[in-house]
């Protein structure tokens, strides 16, 4: 479903990510780990098509996303891909809800508030919906994020350390809601982590160090 | 849909309100400015138009009764007065003199000696060291009817206060034309001969007629001459106030445009967000210009209210000053948008700079 194909990544005397070749199926977890600075992010937004590669190719269910034009990659991301950060990135000008509200708007959905309320219920964040996520928990506002992430109904999720915040208790509801959104509704995750807590959730763990897979 | 450019810009509160205030600060500098035109147009036009003077001839190349000079024989009113067609040819004095107001105060008039055409509207019949004086001068001075000035050592009493009749810089007085004509010094000299037609239908072939008996003077159709008198007034003023105005529009720019490229600088992380989760280029552009959008109409409302709030007290605390707000100010409006989306120009391109991938830099 997704294929990186000898994948490199170069910055002015940098090297980030050197000939990455890998493969990631519809439903599957795979969790990216190493030291700071192999690459794993770097990889991680070429993945989601945020990041263009210098050579190689990333193919998302066949397209090649190096070919989009940034209008086309937008709207594959809009409608294929959910992130989720460690550091949450919600819009503290706008409530939780409308945090979720406003992917489905842009996705041109007309009840999109009432979407956005079944995924917060779905995450166990309906009660805070009308708060801003100034006065939420991290918790609170990782389950907030992931709820954006589900909105459009995306084929794969990419998360960047999202226990990284957290507590373990909020940590363990975190990767529970991402295991569900694998198993329960086939959606593909791919997550970058530290946190040995993961490594039980998921299907494959792959290494970096220097750029390259282990 | 959610008003993501108005949370936004209410997000970052100080900063969008000092922002809203000075852009009020300056729509109501100009506002007030353009009222001050509007009502010095008004002022120095109104006698023109409101006089009762369907023809006004003056010296050659003078065509207007406040900026040029004319002098013309009396005895020219006589003679026009028997073109076919010309019901009353009566002569007018200007005389730019001091005034002494019992010794405390010296000041400009501009004095109207009158006779048959040319009286003020509601002017009082004027027995000779009878004046009508304007009444934001009289206010100015705090003289009533009845009260006396004097002009050229002469005591003049004052017997009616006349309205339009304020050039801010210059108030107009009236008086009779012999007493006009003892000020200005030369006897048997006027400074325009105004002229009533039998029929307004023939005013332009009364004009033609008088020209060719008058071939050395300027005749002028009543509406050509009050244009004479905007076109003046513009050329004098507007120039001034459209500089100050253009002054006031950059500072605008520069003001909302600075704040807005800071606001995008602080939410960089935002923006970047609203790019990786799929928000197309158009709609990032739209809320950016729709925060530069809001906070100068905020700013133009404000800056209007606070305008026209004060205006009485303004007139007050100046009484020389008449503003008006016509429907002209009204342009004021799609300028101050366009002053708007000229602000959200920086932020845009600041904007177009945000890569999506910096959602995931810390």
């Amino acid at each position: 479903m997704i294929a990186a194909e000898h994948v490199t990544k170069e910055y002015p005397f940098v090297r980030a990510v050197h000939d990455v070749t890998l493969r990631v199926e519809r439903g599957e977890i795979v969790l990216i780990i190493g030291p700071n600075g192999s690459g794993k992010t770097t990889l991680l937004s070429m993945l989601a098509g945020l990041l263009r590669p210098t050579r190689g190719a990333v193919r998302f269910e066949g397209k090649e996303l190096a070919r989009m034009t940034d209008r086309e990659l937008a709207a594959f991301r809009l409608r294929s891909i959910g992130f989720v950060y460690q550091t949450f990135r919600l819009l503290d000008a706008l409530s939780a809800r409308e945090n979720v509200q406003l992917v489905l708007e842009l996705a041109g959905h007309d009840d999109a508030r009432r979407m956005a309320d079944e995924l917060l219920e779905r995450v166990g964040a309906r009660d805070i919906a009308d708060r801003s996520p100034r006065v939420l928990s991290g918790g609170e506002k990782q389950r907030v994020a992931i709820a954006r992430a589900l909105a459009n109904g995306p084929a794969a999720i990419f998360a960047d350390e999202p226990t990284g915040s957290l507590d373990s208790a909020a940590g363990a509801a975190a990767i529970g809601l991402l295991r569900d959104a694998a198993r329960r509704d086939g959606r593909t995750v791919v997550i970058v982590s530290h946190d040995a807590r993961i490594a039980p959730h998921a299907d494959r763990i792959l290494d970096m160090a220097d750029g390259a897979l282990a | 849909m959610i008003p993501v450019a108005r949370r936004m810009l209410l997000r970052n509160r100080t900063a969008s309100l000092v922002t809203v205030a000075a852009v009020a600060a300056i729509v109501g500098l100009q506002l007030f400015l353009f009222a001050v035109h509007e009502g010095v147009r008004e002022g120095s036009t109104s006698y023109v138009r409101n006089a009762g003077v369907d023809i006004w001839i003056a010296q050659k190349n003078s065509d207007n009764i406040l900026k040029s000079s004319s002098y013309l024989r009396t005895a020219v009113a006589e003679d026009v007065a028997t073109v076919p067609g010309v019901a009353i040819a009566s002569p007018l004095v200007r005389v730019i003199t001091k005034a002494d107001i019992g010794g405390r105060h010296s000041t400009t008039l501009f004095l109207f000696g009158f006779d048959r055409l040319g009286a003020p509207p509601g002017s009082p019949v004027l027995q000779p060291r009878e004046l009508v004086l304007d009444r934001s001068f009289a206010r100015k001075y705090r003289l009533g009817v009845g009260a006396h000035l004097d002009i050229q050592g002469k005591r003049f009493r004052i017997a009616g206060l006349s309205d339009g009749t304020n050039a801010l810089v210059s108030q107009f007085a009236f008086a009779r034309q012999e007493d006009g004509e003892a000020l200005l010094g030369l006897p048997g000299i006027a400074s325009f001969i105004l002229v009533k037609v039998r029929d307004v239908r023939e005013r332009a072939a009364v004009a033609a007629r008088i020209r060719r008996q008058q071939p050395d003077l300027a005749v002028y159709e009543a509406p050509a001459f009050i244009r004479a008198h905007e076109e003046e007034m513009d050329s004098g003023v507007l120039p001034v106030f459209a500089a100050l105005a253009a002054f006031g529009a950059a500072v605008c720019v520069l003001l909302v445009g600075l704040t807005l490229y800071s606001a995008v600088l602080a939410r960089r992380q935002d923006y970047a967000t609203l790019k990786a989760i799929g928000a197309r280029q158009s709609y990032l552009l739209r809320v950016v210009l729709g925060q530069a959008l809001w906070a100068t109409a905020a700013g133009t409302i404000l800056g209007s209210l606070i305008a026209v709030g004060l205006t009485p007290l303004l007139v007050r605390l100046v009484p020389a000053l008449t503003l008006r707000y016509t429907p002209r100010l009204l342009a004021i409006l799609p300028a101050c948008l366009m002053v708007g989306a000229l602000a959200a120009a920086a932020p845009v391109m600041l904007l177009r700079r945000i890569d999506p991938e910096e959602v995931f830099r810390t």
